[in-house]
């Protein structure tokens, strides 16, 4: 069995895969209310095998999930408003309830020390870890005017960004213990679905049912845009992952196809596109797309599709 | 009975000859409009005991199909009917039940007749929200009933 590993064990759409940050492994959650661990089974990376199933903590769709920094706790969040907390060998230790309806995402801060989940609520919450699975909110943030698609922390800085429903990204910091919205970005013209920092945190990648990819520079009054891909695909964007490793953007939608494109920050626009798949999950949409974020393996790239797939792919440019 | 969002709606004839429409089951052939029409005509409205064709609010005319292409856009009776979404919502389950999942669907109001249209479009062309929605067994089970006389004509 050659690239791309094609993953079979979800039973309806997968909508997202999570690499650990520590170790060759990622997990992936459905519509079919689990969560699955995936590790290669070959040396070369040919061969991936399900380790866990893990389908009791959720009662609807997980739509998210996210390691912490140290690759040893897990967050999930559903569809029937929760999110779980995983420790030891995916123990769940942990529930956080809060958010009226669905919890679309959730993310680590760097220091591992702050969560935040999103919701159709239109709010976002921070959460802190206090050890033992114990977490307190110390926020609950309500600028968007409608759902929030994703959060994504800065690398560094506990500053977060959050894409919605409302066309809008909102990036959030705490002055002190009050979370406020220092930013409003409005250039997409619909939805935004996904966000992504790049490594230095000086530039972020937004993907929007608008079609486009645009990528914002921070500067000293805050982000703004540098560069746009419009049209880069032919339906809703819905994933965006930005190599921890190299200049290097991945985003995938509803045309069936990915797309690797190639930044450069000197560039006037500094987006070029080097590679499409097309129909990279068959005739099904393309929910997620996320870059391996180890060193070793930083060419290896895994998509998850409405057809029930997973598929780990060696990007060779 | 609550009050009734358009309670003397204006009732539209069916085209009978259209009900003997014979199914190709040649897979390889692709769909067109007169399939998918077969396939919403007979949708119940969600508030009168009258299929979607009676109220002309799905007309064969309203479908267009490019590739794996489909633009299904449907016309509310009155303009600010508060049943458009899940109305659309209906459209897109009984497509979702019946049509090839290759076939990429987007389900809009006639421009125009819809105060709201922007919005009852972004959600129901939303494939989260629409995920979530079915998910909810209140909700589906009142699309269930819309979708119950598609079955069976």
């Amino acid at each position: 069995m050659g690239m791309p590993v094609e993953l079979k064990g979800h039973v309806d759409k997968v909508w997202q895969i999570s690499w650990s940050p520590t170790e060759l492994l990622f997990v992936s959650c459905s519509g079919d209310k689990s969560i699955r661990v995936w590790k290669p089974s070959k040396p070369d990376l040919t061969e991936w095998v399900c380790t866990k199933t893990l389908d009791s903590a959720h009662s609807r769709t997980i739509r998210s999930l996210a390691w912490n920094p140290d690759g040893n706790i897990l967050a999930s969040c559903s569809f029937d408003s929760t999110t779980g907390i995983w420790e030891k060998e995916y123990e769940l230790v942990a529930t956080l309830e809060g958010h009226e309806n669905e919890v679309k995402c959730v993310s680590w801060s760097a220091s591992g020390t702050l969560l935040a989940t999103c919701s159709r609520d239109k709010s976002v919450w921070i959460w802190e870890a206090m050890g033992d699975g114990d977490f307190e909110c110390i926020g609950v943030l309500q600028e968007h005017t409608q759902d929030v698609k994703s959060v994504a922390w800065h690398p560094h800085e506990e500053i977060l960004a959050s894409a919605s429903y409302d066309d809008t990204i909102r990036l959030w910091k705490d002055d002190d213990g009050d979370w406020f919205s220092f930013q409003t970005l409005t250039e997409h013209a619909s939805t935004v679905w996904a966000i992504d920092f790049d490594k230095s945190g000086d530039y972020l990648a937004s993907v929007s049912d608008d079609q486009s990819l645009i990528v914002w520079k921070r500067s000293s009054s805050g982000y703004e845009v540098h560069s746009k891909y419009p049209n880069l695909h032919q339906r809703t964007i819905y994933s965006v992952s930005w190599s921890k490793q190299n200049n290097l953007i991945a985003t995938c939608g509803g045309d069936n196809s990915f797309c690797i494109i190639e930044f450069n920050p000197d560039a006037e626009n500094g987006l070029t596109l080097k590679k499409r798949y097309e129909s990279a999950h068959g005739d099904s949409d393309i929910n997620c797309i996320s870059w391996c974020p180890l060193g070793n393996n930083s060419d290896l790239l895994a998509t998850a599709g409405d057809d029930h797939l997973i598929r780990v792919w060696k990007i060779q440019l | 009975m609550s009050t009734l969002i358009n309670a003397t709606p204006t009732v539209y004839g069916i085209n009978q000859e259209k009900q003997e429409y014979n199914w190709d089951d040649d897979v390889e052939e692709p769909l067109d409009k007169d399939e998918i029409f077969q396939l919403i005509r007979n949708i119940n409205d969600p508030e009168h005991p009258l299929s979607l064709e009676q109220l002309n609010v799905a007309q064969k005319d309203l479908i267009q199909i490019d590739g794996n292409r489909i633009l299904i856009n449907f016309t509310p009776t009155i303009p600010h009917c508060s049943m458009a979404t899940l109305i659309g919502l209906s459209i897109r389950v009984q497509l979702l039940r019946s049509i090839p999942s290759k076939y990429k669907v987007d389900i809009k109001v006639t421009e125009g007749t819809h105060q709201s249209e922007n919005a009852v479009n972004k959600q129901l062309n939303d494939k989260e929200r629409v995920a979530a929605a079915l998910e909810n067994s209140h909700l589906l089970q009142v699309v269930n009933q819309c979708l119950s006389t598609t079955i069976d004509k």
